[in-house]
């Protein structure tokens, strides 16, 4: 069981009755998780998880000092004795004017319903019938499969001495398959607050079916391409651009975006902004100091327009924080974890049958920084690599390593496709189209069998 | 409980852990948190099936939920299962073990701990061109107990330490930065005496200095031409094409989903040419000051040496009691593990080494006509197969005639994992092996970030592809 409102307001009223008279504030984040996976492949389920976890994140303010605390015994002694040991803890901390707790922000009337008790309450045997649908797809066509699927909830609580109290619940619905024939693959990750919203069977049928369709791949010379990206592979690499979306970053002048706020940084069809209030959106709709998180509009039509401010770089600007804070005291500040990239109204195959000669990318993989100051990157194609001609996809290619700058890439946007729900490896919700780009530098093909 | 509910094996781990970080950016501290995690996790296997639940309640009622929520899973896994999960044998141990360390670390003042980063932060931030330093510490103390169902009572302590240091310098074109020991910084199974060895303050100068240097230093040429990598290059390296191609689940294409697959199979041991005649790596459990060392992996398997590669031929894989190449003679090398208490546990590195050669780097130095010396891991990418790699860098040298003949930045290479293992000329010696520390290996669904170590010397390649990363 995640652990409710009243639950979480229960171990608040215990943890903040502690700390009152022995320090000058103190805040606290709740997190319950109850989440279960069952990983499988060809031979059946290989894993069945099901971890609860519970903990208390407790930050103390003493005469301007802070620290914080983490436990995951939240009975009464568990509590006192991590007071204790936060308390015993302040006195190395330095002091300073920048902490402070903040007040009640007033609730968002926006506040979020991203729960499903179905979704949440789905048992180890649903679970198991679930992944059989794609095990049995897999078996259909011979196909090697793996995968995963998640289902449970989540909760958050944030409270704080000056009587601030927000809670929020989600659940969760994860699912990924990859089908692979002899030379050839296919992956699908998509993820939603309930899982009636992911139909497995169809999705399963359709990855086997592109699996099928890059058999044999062939090897193309490394060189510069207009590839088409689906939603996934933009996830990921916009995932390198957020934190220079930060008002801490853009302070310490670091990173790409450095001295540009309302400087065309972009092409004209880029629009980007964080929003939680998206309907294909996820999380809490308030940030780890219990601030309600605002839409802020990162790039308008190309030009960088804003950047998220917890509530330290806010203070430091004079400015109000956009409710993005990290728990404090840290080094990043704030994160944008909600990105909405504006599409435009293309299905992914209108993106396809507009190239003459190019490159489909279904998936990238091992994307690393290679250089902050250019956002240049390189990783590879992974899971359907397609030669795209005359509009159609001709062939399936060998995978390929890319060396790309990113600040390029958003420049030589061509074409979007409408934004969907898209689901990835980085930790952050995202609202994606897929796009069509030029001059995309593949710097090696991979070894075929 | 497990047994009597109907389990045909169940082991269990009971994690009781507490850690303290410390985090600096120039002269102010930025993070000092700690914090604790008990928890349960039970693995119950049940018509070649397996499940696994964990909680924190240790009440009654919650370990009857906890094996209720595991039998539940197995069960339901195991109608799925189109091949039985069986286990290989293995001895069953009543033991007690604690990790080696010489000075506890939670027993030293947080003033001391704070005060050797700002003394290094002092020192680098004194170096005209440095913008931005940071500094952090962080200690761990675990204790891991494991039972199994086939008589096993097993009880490890970890103290766990771990130092860096950061100096960043920028212009306004340009930014460099360099770190110590390595990216990330360094961590061991040791105590707060790993922080005296790594000396931060004596190497503060010295990694600031080269930040600012590299600013105006030459870009890396784009070449083909011998590599020298440094010792804790290497390490990353060894992680990237040995560790994980050698994981067997991967092998098998369970992983096939996310980590990805490989280019060896089974046929490949004994057959394979992986490496030159020199080339020797190890999975050394045994090694237990190194992160990826302990006596019993978490399904209760003795630590071993197993030899991945021998004089150059693929010997062997990583493997665990459910997962070996032939069940029938098989015994799990002892690798399976889990990140805490709330997760199952896979088949993962431990310390994944290159055995020492001999000589020292300047002596590999001033036997090397023409080379790029590259050392500190800035950027690691490799495909899902674990064939094609590119690295790189945060500091290289051009070493010309013997000599290194000047600094260059942004240096990068690539390659094949085993065309890389195959052009392997030169192994530095024992007193240049370095037992590295990486703590966020990934694998697993959900995630699970593991502690490996890598002991390498610095080696040389021939005819590397450098100075590859360009947009």
């Amino acid at each position: 069981m995640i652990l409710d409102a009243r639950e979480c307001q229960n171990i608040a009223e215990r943890a903040l009755s502690l700390a009152e008279s022995q320090c000058d504030a103190a805040d606290l984040l709740i997190n319950s998780n109850e989440i279960s996976t069952c990983r499988f492949s060809n031979d059946g389920i290989s894993q069945h998880q099901s971890p609860s976890i519970a903990s208390l994140s407790l930050r103390l303010i003493s005469k301007g000092r802070q620290v914080r605390y983490v436990t995951q015994n939240l009975s009464q002694s568990g509590l006192k004795a991590a007071f204790e040991k936060t308390a015993s803890l302040l006195k190395f901390s330095l002091s300073s004017s920048e902490v402070v707790i903040p007040e009640e922000d007033e609730v968002s009337s926006a506040e979020q319903n991203r729960f499903d008790s179905e979704t949440a309450g789905l048992d180890a045997i649903q679970r198991s019938k679930q992944a059989n649908l794609i095990l049995n797809v897999a078996d259909k066509y011979a196909h090697r499969c793996g995968g995963f699927l998640s289902t449970g909830a989540e909760s958050i609580c944030v409270s704080n001495s000056r009587g601030l109290f927000r809670y929020h619940k989600e659940s969760r619905a994860i699912f990924s398959a990859t089908m692979a024939t002899v030379n050839s693959s296919a992956w699908i990750k998509e993820e939603s607050s309930s899982l009636r919203q992911l139909d497995l069977s169809k999705r399963a049928e359709e990855v086997s079916a592109r699996a099928s369709q890059g058999r044999n791949p062939l090897s193309l010379p490394p060189g510069r391409f207009t590839v088409v990206l689906f939603p996934s592979a933009v996830r990921e690499l916009l995932w390198f651009l957020l934190e220079d979306f930060t008002a801490t970053r853009y302070m310490d002048n670091l990173g790409s975006l450095r001295n540009q706020l309302s400087k065309r940084v972009f092409a004209e069809n880029v629009n980007i902004e964080d929003n939680v209030f998206h309907p294909l959106q996820g999380g809490a709709a308030f940030d780890s100091e219990g601030q309600n998180r605002r839409r802020v509009t990162l790039v308008r039509n190309g030009v960088l327009e804003g950047l998220v401010a917890g509530s330290r770089a806010a203070r430091k600007l004079s400015i109000a924080s956009t409710g993005h804070s990290l728990p404090a005291p840290n080094d990043q500040g704030e994160y944008p974890i909600n990105i909405v990239m504006h599409g435009d109204d293309n299905s992914i195959d209108d993106l396809i049958a507009a190239t003459d000669y190019g490159i489909l990318v279904s998936r990238v993989w091992y994307v690393r920084m290679v250089d902050p100051q250019k956002l240049l990157l390189t990783g590879l194609s992974r899971d359907g690599t397609f030669l795209i001609k005359d509009g159609n996809l001709k062939h399936g290619l060998v995978n390929m390593r890319f060396n790309i700058s990113l600040l390029d890439l958003l420049n030589n946007i061509t074409m979007l496709s409408r934004a969907i729900r898209a689901s990835g490896e980085r930790p952050y919700y995202s609202v994606v189209p897929a796009i069509k780009v030029e001059d995309f530098n593949f710097t090696a093909s991979c070894y075929a069998d | 409980m497990s047994e009597s509910a109907g389990a045909d094996y169940a082991d269990v781990r009971v994690c009781d852990t507490t850690y303290e970080t410390l985090k600096t950016r120039n002269l102010e501290i930025v993070a000092l948190h700690s914090g604790d995690s008990t928890g349960a996790g039970l693995r119950i296997l049940k018509d070649g099936g397996w499940g696994f639940a964990s909680t924190q309640d240790f009440s009654e009622l919650g370990l009857d939920s906890l094996v209720r929520r595991s039998l539940d899973n197995a069960i339901a896994s195991s109608s799925t299962r189109r091949k039985k999960i069986t286990l290989v044998e293995e001895p069953t141990y009543k033991d007690k073990w604690c990790s080696p360390f010489l000075v506890d670390p939670f027993a030293v003042d947080i003033d001391c701990k704070a005060g050797v980063l700002f003394e290094a932060s002092t020192i680098m931030m004194r170096t005209i061109g440095i913008g931005l330093t940071r500094g952090f510490l962080s200690f761990t103390k675990e204790l891991r107990v494991f039972a199994n169902s086939q008589g096993s009572e097993i009880e490890q302590t970890f103290v766990r330490s771990a130092c860096g240091i950061e100096a960043i310098a920028r212009n306004d074109f340009d930014q460099q930065s360099r770190s110590y020991p390595c990216l990330s910084g360094q961590m061991e199974n040791a105590g707060w005496e790993l922080v005296s060895r790594w000396d931060l303050v004596g190497n503060a100068e010295r990694i600031a200095s080269e930040a600012v240097q590299l600013l105006s230093a030459d870009s890396c040429p784009q070449i083909t031409a011998d590599g020298i990598l440094g010792s804790c290059q290497m390490a990353v390296q060894i992680h990237e094409t040995c560790g994980h191609p050698c994981e067997l689940d991967r092998a098998l294409g369970h992983e096939i989903n996310f980590a990805g697959t490989s280019f060896l199979s089974a046929e490949h041991i004994n057959q394979l040419q992986y490496g030159t005649e020199i080339v020797n790596l190890v999975a050394d459990a045994c090694s237990h000051g190194a992160l990826g060392g302990f006596k019993y992996d978490d399904e209760g398997v003795a630590a071993q040496q197993v030899y991945l590669v021998r004089n150059g031929i693929f010997s062997n894989f990583l493997s665990s009691r459910d997962i070996t190449v032939d069940a029938e003679r098989n015994r799990s090398g002892g690798m399976c593990r889990a990140e805490s208490w709330n997760f199952q546990p896979m088949i993962r590195m431990t310390n994944i080494s290159l055995l020492p050669g001999s000589g020292s780097l300047e002596q590999l130095i001033s036997n090397t006509e023409y080379a790029i010396l590259m050392e500190t891991n800035k950027s690691w990418s490799i495909d899902d197969r674990r064939k094609n790699f590119q690295f790189s860098t945060e500091i290289a040298w051009e070493i010309k005639n013997g000599k290194r003949h000047r600094l260059l930045k942004n240096a990068s290479y690539g390659g094949e994992s085993l065309e890389f293992w195959n052009s392997c000329d030169a192994i530095c010696g024992p007193e240049e092996f370095v037992e590295w520390g990486l703590w966020l290996c990934g694998k697993g669904q959900p995630n699970q970030p593991m502690l490996t170590g890598h002991g390498s010397a610095p080696a040389r390649f021939k005819n590397l592809q450098i100075g590859i990363a360009r947009s």
